[in-house]
């Protein structure tokens, strides 16, 4: 049985949910085509068009700017060749120069003068390129100046003077090409040394060309771009030809880009000129001392690049709006081919919410949109066909809730058995309705409603009974199976028709336990009863849904019925009980009084225990007074034996000397009654103390001419006197020098006396001490009454009377400032004699012991602790330390109510004992309050 | 997100088009942060402690340092792997500090340990990785040290047997080796070298590339390069075309006669000093009877016959000046010799003809003189040069045989003694004399992988040199080896040609290249500008 089984089931109400307030609908559903088709037109040109034409653009422009990266590149790459090619021709130059130096015959042509050149360079001339050559001999002489090639006009300036620096170097056998500025215009020169086979300088050969247009024509041809070439001026030549075939105009170079070059830095721009657009590159040309001679440009068309631009632009243009227009026309297409079904679908939603479930939608074309037409519809039929099973549903769950309640409420078993059948047969237009109650094992027929077949007239009680007694098999069979019976017809069953033909209820049969086992414990069935219903034969069968509503009433029933039964079985079990307290209530009585008699025998038992460590405690005590009485009786025993004697021997001695030396005697015995104490109270000096005085006494004895200085003397030094007491011991004397010896063994006596009387006064003391402590400590002369005392003065006269038995054990005391605290002093001191005592032999007689005491902070109580460094109490023992009867000491040693009465004196005082303990410290602490406790605790 | 969100990764991706589009499309190199160098030859081996060629020690210096190092271009000595030293023992106990936090490439630590094994594999013959013949040029230079012993960590104590100077300049170029990558690699550390200089060792593949990278855990100013890549392209054009092209950065032997044109060009720049080096024709002294050069006669001759300043102003197109002795002008101890050899053919085929009456030469006979095919930085046209000293030698009626050969064969064939007359040069390299006049002429150095290639053996000679090495005052250290120079100029083992200046080529947006006196570029200060028109 669950929680929720027990729910009542009122709490459940049904009630007419509203329906959900419709939407309303557009006035115009016009313009929701409309809309829709316009933002399907434009979805559909930014979603398929817009990325296409952005691509498309940037692809354009990429690839414009890589035309005119690819442009540069390429105005970047001609000028690399274009110089490669001009300093190779200069390094060529060089080359010519050096072979046409090494040239076989020309030193010897030298040797033959200017005809023998000229014959020399006609030989060559077919392999030299066009260049202006000059000879000169070995002291610098120009001996021939030849232009190769023709075309002198270009050759004019180009030639070198005798003096020339390069003429000098090339006599010092160097060899070298540069590139200098004649002018505007750059001419490129080498020279070479002349030598014979052995090295020896015949000459000097210089090779000059100028690196004009010309030239330039020539790297043109090498290059597939114009070139430039020209001074620092600015002014360079160039390869472009007009349409007549002329050479183009030299041009002048913005002085920025000018001053850039000959800074070493590669310039490309692009330039204009009168014969087009183009893009230029530019390095700069030095000489060999590196500095700027010229600059040499290439210079590339840039119109290709031009029209690729047009032309791409065009396209672009052109194509994105046939683009855009092809799509719009496609956007209206089917915008308007989606826009109608969708309208349509629309209305029927509407239609459909507004509750009209008639409302049909026909969509042709088999296409998706027909689909959901048809699903619509489809949804539509379904859904009235719900909603009105809904409502039967609806009405059947009422009436059963209704009567669930109905029977919930009764407890009289009988009319709840009535309350289902009536319910039942109510709610699911029954036949027969019949309930069977297990009692005893077997089923009786608790309640049973019937009809006649034909008519739907009740039967009477009696004959709906027997109708059910007919159907009882069935109705074990499923208290025994507890699994709920259905029938559809049940006449025709083979099992069971006989019975339900019987009981007249050969129609849909259904018969359900009234289980209330717990579930999940099959162990215990408990099968309260059973139900069964049963409609006429030819009404509809039972569904799955009236048997689940069957299910749940069964068990709202069962639970009925249970209640029902347990009220039966309360009501009869309470009475029994009262019955069973009343015996038992006698019962406890006699036991009671029983343990009160137990109660005072155990207290009786107690009081005698407690006396009986009293006298334990006594017992210990008068052992360590009889020894500590002992010691002080022996001492003065043995005193009492010397006495006599000395006392003797001083009394003759004065009677001899008062005979021997009258005139001196008076003196003498002034000096030994005035001396005598004084000495007794010295300390005795040492041997060496006494050796000392002994010389310087006897010094002035002698002085004095005493007799026997010496002997007199160390025995006057070892009774401790000094030179001073020497000289009163002379002057004492007087005339009677001879008697010194006697004298001072006369002294040595009273000293003794002295000495002796002192002794057997401190040990009656001592005994006088003792008594005094028994007697404070028994409180003999005092009544045992509250008074306020000094907790010192307790603890002092317990130490004092244990001094015994602590005699090897270290006390040291901590006393605090405490107030005079109203307790029974004998009591009290017990409790010490008990802890101290404890302390002892926790220490086995040696160690150290601790007392402290303190007065708390708000002085309402004082604290006594005493502490011993013994082995310390086990855990599992110090809980238990208090108990009476408990202890660790070997059996005889101790009664084991020590700390236990101990505790319980504390208790009397309103105090309280507890106890520390480690390995080395424990300690006991008494905490007793300082205010008189008007009626004192006393013990349970 | 309005309507036109779904535009907006479109409009994005466009815009990225765009930007690519407008990037500048000159890089010229997929990788700014490396450098390329283009170098006639590559190098032999990359343990320098066993290599003498001059690539071969360019890159050792890259990846491998001394205890002590030059001071950029020069050859003053500055603390390098070492931070102090002290000379103990009337100069037989040098203590050095080293420098702590050191790391190598492969991640050891440097310290005293490491020291001690770098000499001890070229010194004890029993070190499981001794280095046996190869080290002959380096235990010759480091012969006087008798033990290095590590005092702590960072301190070393090198024992010497005797008082001997050069050694802080030797230790200058003696590269202090990973003992771990050593052990590891054992003979093929030459192939998977370990240092702790500024680059480290990438890869190697012979006789094209060399490729080492920035170390980033170096202990001193790091590198600007991120890479170096050597190429070996052998024919001097390629070089320049390459250079020109911007495919290489850095050509190195450039042939004169191309000089002009890199000077020239805008855009290409000659780096040049003058070189710590000599270029020389040697004669083969081993050899005795008269079909060799044994008589002083001779041999003077041939000084006679050679006409310097045509050699350096035609075949070294100027970058270079005529040699008198074997020692640079610039070295210090260079002195001119009293005795010296003009050209003058006249005097030098009377003393040809007084060899042959005298019976001791043999005119008859074709003697071999062998040369390089390859440039060296003292030798830019070796076979320019060869010829004009065979036509000069043609003009006193010796005749010659011409032997070209690559560096390495050259070598070795020179090692072998195979030549009667031999054209090849030095590269100084501790900047001291002692590592061109004791390497070059002391008979402790004839044996086989010898230095001394005229073969030349004189008590005197020696025994200056040593004492030499023993002082450690520098100007009596100079007269010591005045009068060696003096000696020399009298027994003309060699004939002095030419000391060189160096010469690089290179971009010229690649900036601070500065040589060294071996002319190597110093490559941890060389930087890339940025690419301008």
């Amino acid at each position: 049985m669950t929680d929720d089984d027990d729910l009542p089931r009122s709490r459940f109400r049904l009630t007419t949910r509203k329906m959900p307030r419709l939407v309303e609908t557009p006035p115009h559903s016009r313009k929701l085509r409309l809309r829709m088709r316009t933002k399907l037109v434009v979805a559909m040109v930014i979603a398929a068009l817009f990325p296409v034409l952005v691509v498309a653009l940037l692809a354009t422009q990429v690839i414009l700017s890589n035309l005119e990266t690819g442009l540069r590149d390429d105005a970047q790459r001609q000028l690399t060749v274009g110089l490669n090619l001009v300093l190779r021709s200069v390094e060529r130059l060089g080359d010519e120069t050096v072979q046409l130096a090494d040239s076989p015959g020309l030193s010897e042509a030298m040797a033959q003068g200017r005809p023998g050149l000229e014959r020399w360079i006609a030989r060559e001339e077919s392999h030299v390129p066009s260049t202006r050559l000059q000879v000169f001999d070995a002291n610098g002489a120009l001996v021939l100046d030849h232009t190769l090639g023709g075309a002198d006009a270009r050759f004019a300036d180009a030639g070198v003077m005798p003096d020339d620096p390069f003429v000098i170097a090339g006599r010092t056998w160097t060899r070298s090409v540069s590139i200098a500025q004649v002018g505007d215009r750059l001419i490129m020169r080498s020279v070479s040394p002349v030598v014979d086979s052995t090295l020896a300088l015949r000459g000097v050969l210089v090779l000059s060309t100028p690196l004009d247009g010309d030239f330039a024509d020539g790297i043109k041809g090498a290059l597939s771009a114009d070139v430039m070439i020209g001074g620092s001026s600015g002014r360079l030549a160039v390869t472009f030809r007009s349409g007549l075939g002329r050479r183009g105009e030299p041009i002048a170079l913005p002085p920025d880009d000018l001053a850039a070059v000959l800074a070493g830095k590669r310039v490309i721009r692009d330039l204009d000129t009168d014969d087009g657009q183009y893009e230029i590159a530019l390095a700069g040309l030095h000489d060999r001392g590196d500095r700027p001679v010229g600059l040499i440009g290439v210079a590339l068309d840039r119109e290709p690049l031009a029209a690729t631009k047009t032309l791409a632009v065009r396209t672009l243009l052109f194509g994105g709006g046939g683009a855009i227009l092809f799509a719009l026309v496609i956007a209206g297409f089917w915008s308007r081919r989606l826009g109608s079904p969708i309208a349509r679908l629309h209305r029927g939603a509407i239609a459909v919410s507004r509750g009209d479930l008639d409302h049909r939608i026909d969509v042709a074309g088999g296409d998706e949109l027909s689909d959901l037409a048809t699903a619509f519809n489809q949804m539509t039929v379904t859904l009235k066909d719900n909603q009105a099973r809904l409502a039967a549903r609806m009405r059947e769950i009422v009436a059963l809730h209704d009567a669930g309640r109905a029977v919930s409420s009764v407890i009289d078993l009988d009319s709840v058995s009535r309350k289902i059948v009536d319910a039942v047969a109510r709610t699911f237009d029954l036949q027969l309705a019949a309930l069977w109650l297990n009692e005893g094992g077997g089923l009786r027929t608790s309640a049973a409603r019937a009809r006649r077949a034909e008519v739907s007239i009740s039967l009477a009680a009696d004959d709906a009974l027997a109708a059910a007694d007919a159907l009882r098999p069935i109705a074990e069979h499923v208290r025994n199976g507890r699994l709920p019976l259905r029938l559809v017809k049940a006449g025709e069953d083979a099992e069971w028709g006989s019975h339900a033909r019987t009981a007249g209820a050969p129609g849909p049969l259904v018969a359900l336990p009234l289980d209330r086992s717990r579930p999940g414990d099959s162990r215990q069935p408990r099968v309260v009863g059973v139900l069964a219903v049963a409609r006429a034969q030819d009404a509809r069968e039972f569904s799955e849904a009236d048997l689940n509503l069957l299910t749940t009433f069964a068990d709202q029933a069962g639970a009925a019925v249970e209640n029902a039964q347990l009220y039966q079985e309360v009501r009869g079990a309470s009475e029994e009980l009262e019955k069973k307290v009343r015996l038992r209530t006698a019962e406890l009585t006699a036991i009671n009084t029983e343990l009160g008699r137990a109660l005072a025998d155990l207290r009786d038992t107690q009081a005698q225990l407690v006396l009986s460590e009293r006298m334990a405690g006594l017992g210990l005590l008068v052992a360590g007074v009889a020894h500590e009485i002992n010691s002080p009786t022996a001492a003065i025993r043995g005193s009492i034996d010397g006495l006599s004697g000395a006392l003797a021997r001083v009394v003759r001695r004065a009677a001899e000397l008062v005979s021997r030396a009258p005139s001196t005697a008076t003196a003498i015995t002034r000096f030994q009654e005035a001396l005598a104490p004084q000495l007794a109270e010295r300390a005795l000096p040492t041997s060496l103390i006494s050796r000392k005085t002994a010389r310087e006494i006897a010094a002035l004895l002698e002085t004095a001419k005493v007799p026997e200085a010496q002997i007199v003397a160390a025995d006057f030094a070892d009774l401790g006197g000094t030179v001073a007491d020497a000289e009163l011991l002379v002057a004492a004397l007087g005339e009677a020098r001879s008697h010194a010896r006697e004298v001072v063994a006369s002294l040595t006596d009273q000293v003794y006396l002295q000495r002796t009387a002192s002794t057997v006064r401190h040990a009656v003391g001592q005994i006088q001490r003792i008594v005094g402590a028994l007697k404070s400590y028994s409180h003999l002369d005092q009544q045992a009454t509250r008074a306020a005392a000094d907790l010192h003065e307790g603890l002092e006269t317990t130490l004092a009377l244990m001094h015994h038995a602590l005699r090897d054990i270290v006390v040291e005391r901590h006393y605090g400032n405490l107030p005079r605290v109203p307790v029974y002093v004998d009591e009290l001191n017990q409790v010490w004699t008990n802890l101290i005592s404890n302390a002892q032999q926790a220490m086995q007689g040696k160690g150290k012991l601790t007392i402290e005491t303190a007065a708390t902070d708000a002085e309402d109580a004082v604290c006594v602790r005493v502490i011993d460094d013994g082995p310390g109490v086990p855990e599992d023992v110090l809980s238990r330390i208090f108990e009476p009867f408990f202890t660790t000491k070997p059996k005889g040693e101790g009664t084991g109510l020590g700390l236990g009465i101990a505790r319980k004196i504390v208790d009397k005082h309103g105090g309280e004992m507890r106890c520390e303990s480690r390995p080395g410290r424990t300690m006991f602490e008494v905490r007793l309050p300082t205010a008189a406790i008007g009626s004192p605790r006393e013990s349970s | 997100m309005g309507r036109f969100g779904a535009c907006l990764p479109i409009l994005a991706m466009a815009g990225l088009i765009a930007c690519d589009a407008g990037a500048n499309p000159h890089v010229r190199r997929r990788d700014p942060g490396s450098l390329v160098v283009a170098q006639a030859t590559g190098p032999l081996k990359l343990d320098p402690v066993r290599v003498t060629d001059n690539e071969s020690i360019e890159i050792g210096g890259l990846l491998f340092e001394g205890l002590v190092r030059w001071k950029p271009g020069t050859t003053d000595i500055r603390p390098g792997l070492a931070t102090a030293w002290e000379v103990h023992d009337n100069g037989t106990r040098w203590r050095f500090r080293l420098r702590p936090g050191v790391q190598f490439h492969d991640g050891s630590d440097f310290d005293a340990d490491a020291v001690v094994f770098s000499f001890e594999r070229l010194l004890d013959p029993k070190h499981p990785q001794a280095l046996g013949d190869d080290g002959r040029y380096w235990r010759s230079l480091m012969r006087p040290v008798t033990k290095v012993t590590a005092v702590d960590p960072y301190t070393v104590d090198i024992t010497v047997s005797r008082p001997y100077a050069p050694l802080l300049g030797n230790l200058a170029m003696f590269a202090i080796v990973s003992p771990m990558a050593v052990r590891r690699w054992g003979d093929a550390f030459k192939e998977h070298p370990v240092g702790t200089g500024p680059f480290k060792f990438e890869s190697w593949s012979k006789r094209e590339h060399l490729i080492v990278q920035k170390f980033d855990r170096y202990w001193g100013t790091p590198a600007v390069l991120e890479r170096i890549v050597f190429r070996v392209v052998i024919d001097a054009r390629q070089r320049l075309i390459e250079l020109e092209s911007g495919s290489v950065d850095l050509a190195t032997s450039i042939l004169p006669d191309e000089q002009p044109f890199v000077e020239l060009h805008p855009e290409l720049e000659l780096h040049h000093t003058p070189g710590n080096d000599v270029s020389y024709l040697a004669f083969n002294m081993a050899k005795r009877g008269p079909s060799s050069f044994a008589d002083l006669r001779v041999r003077r001759a041939i000084a006679h016959a050679i006409n310097k300043e045509p050699i350096v102003k035609l075949a070294y197109q100027g970058r270079a000046v005529a040699a008198e002795g074997p020692l640079p002008p610039s070295q210090w101890g260079y002195h001119r010799p009293k005795q010296r050899y003009g050209f003058d053919p006249v005097r030098a085929r009377q003393l040809v003809d007084e060899a042959v009456k005298a019976g001791v030469f043999d005119r008859s006979v074709t003697y071999k003189l062998y040369a390089l095919s390859t440039p060296r930085p003292y030798l830019a046209q070796p076979e320019r040069v060869a010829r004009f000293i065979q036509a000069g030698l043609d003009q006193i009626g010796i005749k010659t045989e011409l032997i070209m050969q690559g560096y390495s064969e050259h070598r070795a064939s020179l090692e072998r003694g195979e030549h009667d007359l031999a054209l090849f040069g030095w590269i100084g390299d501790t900047g001291d004399p002692d590592n061109f006049l004791y390497v070059l002429f002391h008979s402790d150095n004839t044996g086989t992988t010898a230095q001394n290639l005229a073969f030349y053996r004189d008590p005197v000679v020696d025994k200056l040199l040593t004492d030499a090495q023993a002082e450690v005052e520098e100007g009596a250290r100079s007269r010591l080896y005045r009068s060696v120079q003096e000696k020399l100029a009298e027994d003309v083992p060699w004939v002095p040609i030419a000391h060189s200046e160096y010469v690089v080529a290179g971009r010229s947006e690649i900036q601070n290249v500065l040589l060294s006196p071996l002319g190597h570029p110093i490559y941890a200060a060389i930087y890339r500008a940025s690419e301008g028109r």
